[in-house]
């Protein structure tokens, strides 16, 4: 449609921020790949610009344009429509359906770690299909977020929690690798008060939008709407403590799936550093924190950035006292999900994320915070520096660790 | 959403309560809620993208014409000359004190752009300069650093990296040279290591701060470097020498070369602007606003000229926003913050009346000495900022009307005076409201 | 010694010379500005089907059914075969439809009646009123291109073309008329061309020609503005089926598309000026065919001079026909020497020069037949170089290339080759570097606006703001011009690109023109126009049809 590009000025300032066009020139950049190819292919001039896919997804584009055009969007065109016209190829398909090897994995984790550790076995997926050997795999837990959750007794048997309800959306990380960073949200929420419902779901189907795969994603989208529409019209708050899921729910839902009642459901989203903040905003968030001591950088994941909140995780961990967060604010980590385990797309991964490792070798913390699995993985790969999910900080310093033992 | 969400007794929803809400995050903006926490006031800061800051010179215009000549509606003549310099040596204070020194004629600490006392900059002793991609000396006031242009008539090398896009030396030269063969300026290129085609300027820039890269380009330099120019003379780059780390790079260049080292302003995209808007970025957070970008301002509430609420809309989804004053920030046209409607223009937030100048929107000269009357298209305000009838509103920077800042060469200058005394009169009103500030 | 002079670089100029040359006439073009410097380049770029004659001038109808496709046929590198629609919206006369379709049969233009959910699914932005549609082979034109075809083909035979050299006079023995006197009007300089014969297809100016020697010549000159959208709102031409009128045509052309037109008379061929009257007029009635017109980006408006042969001035100009004459002013006047064409459209351009050129060649003893319906005016792109250009730049954008410089692809594509010419310089509109160079050192000494023309450098979405620079600096590069050039190059380029986009400003475009303006201003400080000099003095040519 004409709108899509008609207000873009080509002043330059998307191409400004792209994290992408600062180590690879050979990348069209926003400006060109988005608003300025949308016009030519709508001339029926030109269809597609190489190397397009080098493109991150990370959305700053869309979050500095002072024009209200999403050229990341855009980018995605022809990716959409060859993908709708030849299906995934087949390591797409691997990367983006983890999720179905999850509750296999969970229950061998040690099998499947170790083949996926193998540096044979990888040399090999890297030689046959393109997934690249040096990154290593994220490694699954030996149980699965919800088989503890539904596991363990509720704390509100006996009373109702004073603050009520809320939904808690985990995704795949949470659900088959860290399921420890769902025991903290959920400790943590129970502590404040809320009671923790955990309704049906499935992967939000980020891994597939960003793979050019909208109809499957879409199919993971109608699920997980499905099964979340009844509390959103309660007005129930649903939480997610994975920003790639949060920002999908909140926005891809809506405008890039178009998903009847993705606008009820998003509403009521939060992501959980947000979510947690506004209750304390709103006075409902207990502060009876221990005090800390420690340093601790940083790193907003992009898809957070995208959803316009400011810096939640790091306001929230200052409430502790002796906690001194800041935010690195030294650009995408450069995983982008799957994109950093693709062959050849590995190398501009790692340079995109070299000012990211660069600042956080700098900042010489023993750890560091980060909401996104992936770039808490990238963290460590690139820095070497352990990262944790800014929940996991708020669970120890309200000694929750310690009522555990 | 405001109501109480049924199921959860006491949690409200999507709802923020700063003190001041700075609509906007531009220039003006920022500047507004660096003034606002000064007074001490908790300061929200929302904006739709990032934008003309970064499109800009990264230094701060004053005025580059007589001051007689600017008409009655001209904001410097609602808040008076010395309320506008008040503002700009606030201003300057506070980018020193976030580590990005902005300085009339350069720094006077023997730094490498060390041109003299201030403001001996550019042409007869009257304003800084900095020099343009085509070799033009443009007028301004508060240099960013490293962009100071030597006093006219000294010796100058423009250096060049071949394969960077928008920048040849010689046109910089030809430009500076102004038609006399005699003048003392020279050129000379090199190529990058790896000789790339098609370098981007900000690719550039982040490269160079790597020492190992650096080093190597230095030394390429130091090759062609014109044996006979010495301490007194000025090598100019084109403006990549960096990023945040700006400083370093450049005073690396100099020490290494024995020259002054000054950059060139190059189209979009261009570094400088960056370098100022992520200071000035870093600069607010320092001071502990609240800032979200990515959620453009789409409704308002007023009552009986009382603003209660605006809601931003983003990916993130909607904010209520429930302040007790407001700073209306969002820019003009090219900002975004005035949008037209077929043929008319309109302010979309709160619909304040907007001032179109009588006559034809354009000159029918591309670069008219008096500017064009659609630059000058803007909301009308009193000498508090506030437009009619409304009692917590104040608007400042691009969204007003009466001037044209690029004829005007006064740019800079009305968005951080515009912008300190909007935050200071929203911080007043907090104050005064009785709200303790924080 | 030669034969014949044409004056007037249009396509009937350019038709003409390339047909004298087909017959082996030794001829010369001489023209005022640059190539198309006046009304082809300055009108929607319809070629038509002749449906919108077919009514009121079924004569003219019929010329252009059969000029159509010869034109088609002849120069495929500078049509876009898109297609043509008439709808009829709710408020249109029925009875019209009626007569209008029998009209096109009659005059052997096909017309096929389009079911309206096929038009909604084909044609999403028209307006819900429309009751009727019928399809018929319009085409969009370049005009820039067909006569850069028409030229190159006729310099292949032989032909010399002189661009920037104004007719100041004609040179007189008596009541013979033996030559022209040529200004060039870069330089000053003067110079005389002797020949046996001269045509005048001056276009608009065809009266001026003709006074000098002073024969009466009534070219009424008609300003129609044309308004260019940022994006391509149709995929076809669409007419509005009634009564011919303002803003009833819509011509996608390349990435823009085209809203037209008015029609004004004026005492002067050169007023060239867009009244805001009627900017808005079109506005509006362009916004009942497709109702996005009323709020879509307008990138910029332009007015062309259209040239009317009547005998009656004033009145309506819509009544005069748009039909052509050819005037022997031997047999007509007596002065030996001259003749002129006048009137007529662009679609029919090589009918009206092959109709000059029989007289022509009566009067020069020449028997050679026409043969410019049957040959195509370039020889086929050829495969090397093509295949190259799909090497270098991919085969969208080699298509592209190839239709921009029909007559010099091999050239284009080694420019193209070399290092650095896979560059974009121009990136709304993707145009490499290779282009710029293979081109400008066709040209000798070319002005920005030279090398726009002929290859869309800043005629895209911002319109010189950030390319024109780039272009320069390129210029300067590779030795074309001289560093010192540069602000005075882009002072011109830049003026003649805010002509235009100050024309249709209002709306979305402000944006863009502010940005524009700053960037010039403020982080270039460029320098205004020299005073005294106009934008014409300096760049030197159109500005339309873009």
């Amino acid at each position: 449609m004409i709108n899509e590009y008609d207000a873009c000025l080509k002043c330059t300032v998307c191409e400004m921020h792209c994290p992408v066009l600062r180590v690879a020139p050979e990348f069209p950049g926003p400006k060109n790949g988005g608003p300025g190819l949308a016009r030519l292919r709508a001339a029926g001039e030109v269809a597609e610009l190489d190397n397009l896919d080098l493109c991150l997804g990370c959305r700053t584009c869309d979050t500095v344009c002072p024009s209200g055009i999403r050229p990341a969007e855009l980018i995605a065109v022809p990716k959409i429509a060859r993908v709708s016209r030849k299906g995934l190829r087949l390591r797409e398909w691997i990367l983006t359906h983890t999720s179905l090897v999850g509750p296999l994995a969970v229950r061998m984790p040690g099998l499947t770690n170790g083949v996926l550790a193998n540096r044979p076995i990888r040399w090999t997926m890297q030689k046959v299909i393109g997934i690249d050997a040096h990154k290593p795999m994220p490694k699954y837990a030996n149980y699965s977020f919800r088989s503890w959750f539904e596991r363990r007794p509720s704390p509100w048997k006996d009373r109702p929690a004073p603050n009520g309800k809320v939904v808690y959306f985990h995704g795949c990380s949470v659900q088959f690798m860290e399921p420890h960073i769902g025991r903290h949200v959920v400790e943590v929420l129970e502590h404040n008060g809320f009671e923790v419902v955990l309704p049906r779901q499935k992967c939000c189907g980020l891994p597939l939008i960003a793979n050019g795969d909208l109809t499957s994603a879409a199919g993971n989208g109608r699920y997980n709407l499905q099964h979340l529409r009844e509390w959103a019209e309660q007005g129930i708050p649903i939480v997610v403590s994975s920003t790639s899921c949060s920002l999908t729910l909140k926005h891809d839902y809506q405008h890039l799936l178009g998903l009847d009642g993705a606008d009820v459901v998003a509403e009521h989203v939060y992501d959980l550093s947000e979510f947690l903040m506004t209750c304390y905003e709103q006075g409902l968030l207990r502060t009876d924190f221990q005090p800390m001591h420690e340093r601790l950088p940083y790193h907003q994941p992009c898809h957070q950035r995208a959803q316009g909140l400011g810096l939640p995780a790091v306001d929230l961990m200052n409430l502790i006292p002796g906690v001194e967060s800041w935010n690195l604010d030294a650009g995408c980590c450069g995983s982008a999900g799957t994109y950093g385990f693709k062959q050849e797309k590995y190398e501009v991964s790692m340079k995109v994320g070299e000012a990211m490792r660069d600042a956080l070798i700098a900042a010489g913390a023993p750890r560091a915070v980060s909401d996104c699995e992936t770039c808490r993985w990238q963290m460590e790969y690139q820095a070497g520096v352990k990262a944790v999910h800014p929940i996991t900080v708020l669970w120890e310093a309200y000694g929750l660790g310690d009522a555990a033992k | 959403m405001t109501e109480r969400a049924a199921g959860t007794p006491r949690f409200r929803g999507r709802v923020r309560r700063p003190q001041v809400l700075v609509i906007g995050g531009g220039l003006a903006g920022m500047t507004a809620a660096l003034a606002a926490r000064r007074a001490g006031a908790s300061v929200a800061v929302v904006a739709e993208g990032a934008g003309v800051l970064e499109l800009a010179s990264g230094c701060i215009d004053r005025l580059a014409v007589p001051l007689d000549s600017l008409p009655r509606e001209h904001p410097y003549r609602l808040l008076g000359m010395s309320v506008v310099d008040e503002e700009l040596a606030a201003f300057q204070r506070v980018m020193e004190e976030a580590g990005w020194p902005l300085v009339p004629g350069g720094p006077v600490d023997g730094g490498a752009t060390d041109v003299g006392p201030a403001g001996a900059g550019c042409v007869d002793g009257g304003p800084a300069c900095v020099i343009t991609a085509l070799g033009a000396r443009r007028p301004t006031y508060l240099v960013a650093p490293g962009m100071a242009a030597p006093p006219p008539g000294d010796p100058i090398w423009v250096a060049g990296f071949r394969g960077l896009r928008d920048f040849h030396p010689a046109v910089v030269a030809a430009g500076l040279r102004g038609g006399d063969p005699s003048a003392p300026v020279t050129w000379g290129e090199i190529d990058l290591p790896g000789s790339p085609e098609d370098v981007h300027p900000v690719a550039l820039a982040r490269q160079l701060e790597d020492e190992d890269y650096r080093r190597e380009v230095i030394e390429r330099v130091r090759q062609i470097r014109p044996r006979e120019l010495g301490e007194g003379a000025t090598a100019l780059f084109p403006a990549v020498l960096g990023l945040t780390g700006a400083r370093a790079v450049q005073d690396a260049f100099a020490g290494a070369l024995g020259m002054r080292v000054s950059e060139i302003l190059l189209p979009p995209p261009s570094v400088p602007g960056l370098r100022l808007a992520e200071a000035l970025r870093r600069a607010v957070h320092r001071a502990g606003a609240d800032v979200a970008i990515g959620a453009r301002a789409v409704e308002a509430t007023v009552e009986d000229g009382r603003v209660r609420r605006v809601v931003t809309a983003g990916p993130g989804g909607r904010i209520t926003y429930e302040a007790d004053a407001y700073v209306l920030a969002t820019g003009g046209l090219l900002g975004n913050g005035l949008t037209t409607e077929g043929r008319s223009v309109r302010e979309p937030l709160f619909g304040l009346p907007v001032t179109v100048p009588e006559g034809e929107l354009a000159d029918a000269r591309f670069l008219p000495e008096e500017g064009h009357a659609f630059v000058r298209i803007g909301v009308t305000v009193d000498g508090r900022l506030r437009p009619p009838g409304f009692s917590n509103l104040f608007v400042c920077g691009r969204t007003l009307a009466g001037y044209d800042p690029y004829a005007e060469g006064c740019g800079g200058g009305v968005a951080v005076a515009t912008g300190g005394v909007a935050g200071a009169e929203a911080a007043r009103l907090v104050a005064g409201a009785g709200g303790e500030t924080r | 010694m030669l034969q014949a002079i044409v004056i007037g670089g249009g396509a009937t100029g350019a038709g003409i010379l390339r047909d004298l040359a087909l017959r082996g006439v030794k001829a010369a073009l001489v023209e005022q500005g640059d190539l198309v410097h006046g009304t082809s380049s300055r009108y929607h770029g319809l070629l038509h089907s002749g449906g919108r004659y077919a009514v009121k001038d079924p004569e003219s109808a019929r010329e252009c059914a059969v000029e159509n496709e010869i034109v088609r046929r002849i120069a495929p590198f500078a049509v876009e075969p898109c297609g043509g629609l008439f709808v009829r919206l709710e408020q249109d006369d029925p009875s019209y439809a009626e007569r209008w379709v029998a009209a096109c049969r009659e005059a052997g233009i096909p017309v096929e009646e389009v079911d309206l959910d096929r038009l909604r699914r084909e044609e999403p932005l028209l307006a819900e009123s429309v009751r009727e549609a019928y399809a018929v082979p319009d085409a969009s034109v370049d005009g820039w291109r067909l006569v850069q075809g028409n030229v190159a083909a006729a310099e292949a035979l032989g032909a010399r073309v002189l661009t920037y050299r104004k007719v100041v006079g004609l040179l007189m023995d008596g009541s013979r008329v033996t030559g022209v006197r040529l200004r060039n009007v870069a330089t000053g300089e003067e110079e005389c061309l002797e020949a046996e014969l001269v045509i005048n297809a001056a276009g608009a100016w065809a009266g001026q020609i003709a006074a000098m020697a002073s024969v009466p010549l009534n070219v009424v000159a008609d300003r129609g503005v044309l308004l260019v959208y940022h994006g391509r709102l149709t995929s076809r031409v669409v007419n509005r089926l009634r009564k011919p009128g303002n803003g009833d045509i819509f011509v996608p052309t390349g990435s823009v598309t085209l809203l037209g037109t008015t029609a004004t008379p004026v005492p002067d061929p050169d007023d060239i000026s867009v009244p805001q009257e009627e900017v808005d007029e079109l506005m509006r009635l362009g916004a009942e065919m497709l109702p996005m017109a009323a709020t879509a980006r307008i990138l910029r408006a332009f007015a062309g001079v259209r040239p009317l042969f009547g005998s009656r001035s004033g009145g309506n100009t819509r009544e005069i026909s748009r039909g052509f004459v050819v005037i022997d002013h031997a047999a007509e006047h007596g002065v030996q020497g001259l003749i002129s064409v006048a009137g007529g459209k662009l679609t029919t351009y090589r009918l009206m020069a092959e109709k000059v050129v029989d007289v022509a060649a009566a009067h020069l003893g020449v028997t050679a037949p026409c043969r410019t319906a049957e040959e195509p005016i370039l020889p086929p792109p050829d495969p090397a170089a093509i295949q190259r250009l799909i090497h270098l730049v991919g085969r969208d954008r080699a298509q592209a290339v190839a239709d921009r410089h029909p007559a010099s692809l091999p050239e284009i594509a080694g420019a193209i080759d070399q290092p650095g010419g896979r560059q974009i310089v121009c990136e709304c509109e993707q145009v490499t570097a290779g282009e710029l160079i293979g081109t400008a050192r066709q040209l000798g000494s070319p002005s920005l606006g030279d090398l726009r023309r002929r290859t869309r450098l800043g005629m895209g979405t911002c319109q010189g703001g950030f390319c024109g620079y780039r272009a320069a600096l390129l210029l300067v590069r590779e030795g074309i011009i001289e560093a010192e050039q540069v602000p005075s190059m882009l002072a011109g380029f830049q003026a003649e690109r805010w002509r235009g986009v100050r024309g249709g400003l209002g709306g979305m475009e402000l944006r863009a023109a502010e940005l524009n303006y700053a960037l010039a201003r403020a982080q270039l400080a460029m320098e205004p126009l020299p005073a005294g000099k106009t934008v014409e003095m300096i760049e030197l040519g159109g500005a339309g049809n873009d």
